[in-house]
Order: structure tokens, then C-alpha cells, then sequence
């Protein structure tokens, strides 16, 4: 054994959901729920779109605020679908193709957002299962035990199993289904009128779920913040207080683009890697819109130091520091060996250092000698992905 | 003395229930996922690993490291012996039932 990273990401405890729910026996089977609202939308992540459904007026408003460019509302043009089946027959038929009700015109034309009052809705199939697809539920309130611990609102138990993944907060639950073809098909219950809360609910779940579409995609969620120059990324793995959102700020700072200083998303290109942004951040307001993905030109391990220095490391040792930053994943045994499959994958022909580093921004310039991407200095306005990147 | 019993005798061992690890390269990456931890292994150590979990008793995996490693028989038992020590203490590899060695 030569080298050693303590894992991160979620436990599951035992009991599941103790904590949460009142009746953590019974999910996924109680509580009831019905869709809050009958408003979709699409979230244009990697690997996606995530399509979210059942919401109500407030919610989306909520999401497409919180989202930015991330975030087609249903009602926007282009959307992909309009509505949720609200039936139980409609249901039943949305287990295997995604159904739409009403007049919704195909060809992107404004159509109705509810289907005629008095009128049976007509359902028919229209796309294939997107690659995620989450519904929005309204519980009964008395299914959530109150917070007492303010400020914990974004701790909750993960439970997964081979096909399936609970999870539960405050306030909410949620059941993550594997289908054919990795894919997934969740549910979210929140208690109707809790406004406050959804959106933390909702952000939590949206992690979760990106970890494990991501890695279904052949890639993997990293902690990590990815930093973007002359059309390449590079990623500074670290886990949380490692410095990533310090090599963001340092990054910015000198005219860089920067695609994450928290999450970024890991996925499988044409000879190698990509490295893509994903709206949650860590101290940085998060990505407003999607860009496409950037070859993935050299991965570094963040290591706080009194002195800078880049040691390169070997390929396991690059795949051992990501699989430790890999949340949620990494601590589900149906999962952690497809985890290194695909890190070994993508990082195995990647360079790989260990960048010891103190706070200063000493390091910039050896990031520039050492033959990456990265530049020594440049000049621009700063910003979270330049414009030039964003159009690659 | 016997290779057998320079080795521990036909000692077997397994991978603990919370253990993944896959082969990068010539290295190997070991999740434990009960400590949690993530360790890397050189490839001398890898190739034990991967030959335990294989169901290869010790001794077995001592021979194929001589072979493999052009390296004094004697000098790959105790290579192999001591991994295998390093591993169990790490909370890696554990004793495997006689049941599932054959023996």
C-alpha cells in the first residue's frame, strides 16, 4: 500500500430515514402522492436533459430562477414535453414511453398547458423515456417529521440498493429507479406549500441523481473545480476545504474560464475525456447555462502545502484521489467497481500531478511551465466561462 | 520445509465484503468502503490481490510472483507473505472459509 485517500460522500445510516420521515417502513410505498402542479420542464445537464414534471406554478418559477439557461420551462419553445399524465391509467402507460395530454403540437407551436375542462384528455405516445425523468409529488404533510436542527437542511440518508436509491431530508423523499438502457425515473415528495424548502429538496435530489445518470453515461460527479483555457479543461480534484473554490477564485482572477468550483461532471469523449459544468458551485454563484463539454487536458490533486510544487502520479493514484471525491458513489457497493471502470478509463491516459500549493497563487505559473493548457497570465474579463469556450 | 509451509501452508484468502478494486495500469485502486478509504497498491501488492481474490492459496501466489517477477523463490514467498499480512491488517483481505478453497 503506497498511498491512502479517505473517501468521501454520504453513508448510508440505519435506519433509513429515521430522522425524516414518520413512517420510514413504508417507503417508497407510503406516502401517497399526486403531482403538485401539471408544469414540466427540461434541465440541460450532461448526460440529460433531466426532464422534471408535476410542478406547480411556484416551483417552476423557483427551478428557472435557481437554473438560469439550465432550465427550459415547458411553456418555452423547444420544450419537450408539456405535461405530466396525471391518471393512474396515464401513469401506467408512462412506466414505458412518456405521454403527453392534450393538444401539444410537435412542431413547437404554443399549445394548451391543461388539457379542455369536461373533455377526456387524449394521450398519446410522444418521445422516448428521456434519459432521466423526475416527478414532482405532493404528500401529506404528516409525513415529514419537523426539522429541530436549523441549518441541517442539506443532510439526508441515501439508502441504494442494485436498482433502486432512497433517499430522505427534511421535508422531503425521494425514490431514484434504474431502468433499461441507464436511465432513471425518480420520484420526489414534498409536502405541498412547503416553499421554502423545495428548493433545497430538490438541489439535493438533483446531486444524487447526476451522480448516478453520470456514471450509468460512462462518466462520473467530482468534486472538483475545472478551470477552462485555449478550448481544454483541467481538473483540481480535492475534497471538501481542499482549495477548490480558491483555484476557482485564483483562476478568475486571471482571466480564466471557470466551469466549477465545486462539481463538475466527467464524461466519456472521442479519445479520451470532457469535462462539463453543472449549476451547483460551492463559495461561486453556479453555472447560469450549459456549455459544451471541454477535452479533458490534465488532472491535478489538490494538496495544501507551505511550498508549490507539481509530483506527478501515476494513473492509479490519480483514478484512487477521484474515486475519494466521487460523492455518493463511492460509498455504494453496487457501484464503486463501475466507478473505477469508468475512472480508469477516463483518467488512465490523462496526465496526472499532485499539486502541492499554498494559498498565494504561487503555483499559476508552474501549472504554465509544465507544458498544460493553462496559461501564464492573460489578460480578459473574468467570468465564469468566456464566451469564446462557451461557443467551442 | 516445504514452499507450502514457508508460505503459511495452502492459506487462502478473499477480498472483505466492503472491498472493490480494479487493476490501473500496473497499480491497483482498493475502495474499502466500511473504513472509508480509498489505497493503492504497488504493483507487487496488486498482483497479490488480484491472485487471492482469484482464490489462489499463498503459497500459489508466491510461486506465480517468482515466476512472474524473476525474483528468488524464498525472496517471493516472503514478498508474498508479507503483502498478504499487510493486506489483512489493512482491512483488505480476509481468511477465506474452507469451503470456498476446496480444502
Amino acid at each position: 500500500v503506497h498511498d491512502r485517500v479517505l473517501l468521501t460522500g454520504a453513508r448510508a445510516p440505519a435506519p433509513f430515514a429515521a430522522s425524516f420521515l414518520t413512517r420510514p417502513d413504508r417507503f417508497p410505498d407510503e406516502p401517497a402522492g399526486s403531482p403538485c402542479g401539471d408544469l414540466a420542464a427540461d434541465l440541460l445537464l450532461p448526460a440529460g436533459p433531466y426532464r422534471v414534471r408535476g410542478l406547480d406554478a411556484a416551483q417552476l418559477g423557483r427551478i428557472a430562477r435557481r437554473f438560469g439557461g439550465f432550465c427550459v420551462p415547458g411553456d418555452a419553445p423547444g420544450a419537450a414535453h408539456r405535461f405530466l399524465p396525471l391518471g393512474d391509467g396515464d401513469r401506467r402507460v408512462a412506466d414505458d414511453v412518456a405521454v403527453e395530454i392534450g393538444g401539444h403540437d410537435r412542431g413547437g407551436a404554443p399549445s394548451r398547458t391543461a388539457p379542455p375542462a369536461g373533455r377526456p384528455a387524449p394521450v398519446r405516445p410522444c418521445d422516448p423515456e428521456p434519459p432521466v425523468a423526475l416527478d414532482v409529488l405532493a404528500a401529506p404533510p404528516r409525513s415529514f417529521r419537523r426539522s429541530v436542527t436549523p441549518g441541517w437542511h442539506y443532510s439526508f440518508d441515501l439508502d441504494a440498493g442494485p436498482e433502486r436509491v432512497r433517499l430522505a431530508g427534511w421535508g422531503f423523499c425521494a425514490l431514484l429507479e434504474r431502468r433499461a438502457g441507464g436511465r432513471w425515473r425518480a420520484g420526489l415528495w414534498v409536502a405541498p406549500g412547503d416553499r421554502r424548502g423545495f428548493l433545497g429538496s430538490f438541489v439535493n435530489l438533483l446531486r444524487v441523481l447526476a451522480a448516478y445518470r453520470l456514471l450509468d453515461a460512462g462518466g462520473a460527479l467530482l468534486h472538483s473545480a475545472a478551470v477552462a483555457d485555449r478550448g481544454a479543461g483541467t481538473l483540481f480534484v480535492g475534497r471538501s476545504g481542499a482549495g477548490k473554490s480558491t483555484v476557482a477564485r485564483q483562476a478568475l482572477a486571471r482571466g480564466l474560464g471557470v466551469l466549477s468550483d465545486e462539481l463538475a461532471a466527467l464524461t466519456p469523449a472521442p479519445g479520451g475525456a470532457a469535462v462539463s459544468a453543472l449549476p451547483f458551485a460551492g463559495d461561486l454563484e453556479p453555472a447560469r447555462r450549459p456549455a459544451p463539454p471541454l477535452p479533458l487536458a490534465r488532472v491535478l490533486l489538490l494538496a495544501q502545502a507551505r511550498r508549490d510544487a507539481l509530483v506527478p502520479v501515476s494513473a492509479a493514484q490519480a483514478v484512487a484521489a477521484a474515486a475519494a471525491c466521487a460523492p455518493w458513489i463511492n460509498a455504494d457497493r453496487h457501484r464503486t467497481g463501475a466507478l473505477l471502470d469508468n475512472l480508469g478509463r477516463l483518467l488512465g491516459a490523462v496526465p496526472a500531478a499532485r499539486l502541492e500549493f499554498t494559498r498565494d497563487g504561487g503555483f499559476w505559473p508552474l501549472l504554465a511551465a509544465s507544458g498544460g493548457t493553462i496559461s501564464s497570465e492573460r489578460s480578459g474579463a473574468a467570468g465564469a466561462l468566456t464566451e469564446a469556450e462557451a461557443a467551442a | 520445509v516445504t514452499g507450502s509451509a514457508a508460505f503459511g501452508g495452502g492459506d487462502a484468502y478473499r477480498p472483505r465484503r466492503d472491498v472493490r478494486f480494479r487493476r490501473i495500469g500496473e497499480e491497483a485502486v482498493v475502495v474499502r468502503q466500511e473504513a472509508p478509504e480509498v489505497l493503492v497498491l504497488n504493483p507487487v501488492g496488486a498482483r497479490v490481490l488480484e491472485l487471492l481474490a482469484g482464490g489462489e492459496p499463498l503459497d500459489a501466489v508466491g510461486a506465480k510472483l517468482a515466476a512472474e517477477f524473476e525474483v528468488a523463490p524464498a525472496a517471493a514467498a516472503a514478498d508474498a507473505r508479507a503483502f498478504a499480512a499487510e493486506l489483512e491488517s489493512a482491512g483488505v483481505i480476509e481468511p477465506a472459509p474452507e469451503a470456498e478453497t476446496g480444502r
